[in-house]
């Protein structure tokens, strides 16, 4: 980690102390367009889709400039969008939940599960592949735990 | 039949590519394309028969059945009060009309044995003011018929369907009252063109109020009310039957609201269609026009993709000038994949999936949301796990509410309807 990076690696400090190369700083801007859509798009039942698309958009773009390295970047926009995909089950069944008399006979069916599964199975995709950025490769952290 | 398409109909799914982006309305379709036009000019008043003979019950005869089988077409069979507890088919005497005096007062009852209280397939044959209900099919049903009238009928906690027309074309159903089904409340499926119209009519706490399978072409639903069924109207694609898709139904000037009821019976897929107000589920070129849409706890109206051996894209539907409020999710929503040209005009609606359709943007067209719930709950239902109440003991019509035919001992009967171009 380099002086300048060191400066933004903890806490809520100056955004703009170092500055990332334009391949990073479109990562940044592409993950925040994508995790604020992806946020419009599931809060959407309720209204605020434009506010959520902002905040979404704006908070990620922060938090992701705010990384040291472009791979960190690479990773954290991939752990907001397996993040949003993971919680996407839980917002859908909120609209019955609050909206219907008897909402357990619509949410905790095997469907309702099934549901569960499959889009977490989806977000475990960007989730590993950020961990892998994040960590290195798995193969040889793996042999070493194993002692080989 | 019922069986059959659960069976065939196993998944809804996302297969496919969706359009591009979509906007309110894309120019795509001006509500009129297809082989028919969805709606029909209006046909007059059915001419009175001049030369009839009445046949009536009990006076006459002992059943409705043995009326039925002394009677020459264009003959009246006049029932009077009471109940009957009988199966009643009409085969072979076409133009015959079958009438009550007292809607509320002549009842057929199946005792939940008999399958249909009236089944018809000669032509041309009308049923009036008369209620049916606990036959463990139909209540009124026509079949293969050119020709068909329902009038100021009640069919109630039958097993399947309440007033339904199959593979039948020139009908009317009006002045009618459904409830406790577990398909449809009315159901008009397989013509194309059909030829027909269901108008002034009331379906509550069915699993669908309104289904049209494969059902258009002059087809017109309207100045009805579609409330508290689990789904209100569906017109809908499946390979289980001729002609699919289901393409050019007008659907105009009804009332639908609270298609919510987790109580109502339900066998087919009812389910699938839960909390939505107006569901065009694989259709094409129909039109959704001038309708009051309320209160259902997913969508007011919706247009979603239907896989049944085939996947059915809706397309070129034209969705214009309805007022929709208090939808859960959203009041008007497409599916995704859609096929194009689904225009969505001077709608007043507040919310949308996607918000191309009230004045926001899309990035594939359709919603995969509003697909999310269809699949969902048409998971539930297959596996047996989805709400449901017993048909059989569904509550029963508000009898006081219900509209008589008048002078119905005097009135001449009248043909089934006017054909176009029958002077």
């Amino acid at each position: 980690m380099t002086e300048r990076d060191e400066g933004t690696a903890d806490g809520f400090g100056p955004l703009f102390e170092h500055t990332h190369d334009a391949l990073t700083t479109a990562a940044v801007v592409g993950f925040a367009a994508v995790v604020g859509l992806l946020a419009g798009w599931l809060v959407a039942d309720f209204g605020g889709r434009f506010p959520a698309f902002l905040v979404g958009a704006v908070g990620t773009g922060y938090l992701l400039y705010r990384q040291p390295t472009r791979r960190a970047v690479l990773a954290a926009g991939l752990y907001s969008v397996a993040a949003l995909l993971a919680v996407t089950p839980i917002v859908y069944e909120l609209q019955v939940l609050v909206s219907l008399p008897a909402p357990q006979r619509h949410v905790l069916a095997t469907s309702d599960l099934l549901l569960v599964v499959v889009i977490w199975v989806v977000a475990a995709v960007p989730a590993v592949v950020g961990y892998r950025l994040a960590s290195g490769p798995f193969v040889p952290r793996l042999r070493e735990r194993l002692g080989r | 039949m019922t069986y059959r398409r659960r069976e065939v109909l196993r998944a809804v799914g996302t297969v496919g590519v969706g359009g591009g982006i979509t906007y309110g309305y894309d120019g795509g379709s001006d509500g009129t394309g297809g082989d028919y036009p969805a709606g029909q000019p209006d046909r007059g008043t059915p001419r009175p028969y001049e030369d009839y003979a009445t046949h009536r019950v009990p006076e006459d005869y002992e059943t409705i059945q043995a009326a039925v089988d002394a009677a020459s077409p264009r003959d009246l069979v006049l029932v009077g009060p009471g109940v009957y507890n009988e199966a009643v088919s009409v085969q072979e005497t076409p133009r015959l009309t079958i009438r009550g005096t007292s809607r509320n007062d002549v009842v057929l009852d199946g005792e939940f044995e008999r399958e249909d209280a009236v089944f018809v397939t000669a032509d041309d044959v009308v049923l009036e003011n008369l209620t049916a209900r606990h036959y463990t099919r139909n209540g009124f049903f026509w079949t293969s018929v050119a020709g068909y009238r329902g009038s100021y009928l009640t069919a109630y906690n039958n097993r399947l369907y309440g007033v339904y027309a199959f593979d039948s074309v020139h009908g009317r159903f009006e002045h009618s009252y459904a409830s406790g089904h577990t398909d449809s409340g009315f159901y008009v499926g397989q013509c194309e063109p059909c030829h027909a119209m269901v108008t002034n009519v009331r379906a509550e706490h069915n699993a669908i109020g309104y289904s049209g399978t494969n059902a258009g072409g002059y087809l017109t639903v309207r100045d009805s009310v579609w409330r508290h069924n689990m789904g209100g109207i569906v017109p809908n694609s499946l390979d289980t039957e001729a002609n699919p898709p289901q393409a050019n139904a007008r659907i105009e000037g009804n009332r639908v609201e609270a298609n919510n009821n987790a109580d109502a019976p339900d066998s087919a897929f009812g389910y699938a269609a839960f909390g939505t107000g107006i569901n065009v589920a694989g259709g094409q070129d129909n039109e959704i026009v001038g309708n009051t849409v309320r209160d259902h706890v997913n969508f007011g109206i919706a247009t979603v993709p239907m896989i049944d051996q085939n996947l059915y894209e809706p397309r070129d539907n034209y969705v214009a000038e309805n007022d929709v409020r208090g939808s859960g999710r959203a009041d008007l929503a497409l599916g995704w994949p859609q096929g194009g040209g689904n225009a969505f005009v001077d709608n007043d609606a507040a919310t949308s999936r996607p918000a191309s359709l009230t004045g926001g943007f899309s990035l594939l067209g359709g919603d995969p949301w509003v697909t999310m719930v269809l699949i969902e709950q048409f998971l539930q239902l297959d596996f047996g796990e989805s709400p449901r109440g017993d048909w059989r003991s569904a509550p029963e019509p508000p009898f006081e509410e219900l509209e008589r035919m008048p002078d119905a001992e005097t009135a001449p009967p009248r043909e089934a309807v006017r054909r176009p171009n029958d002077d």
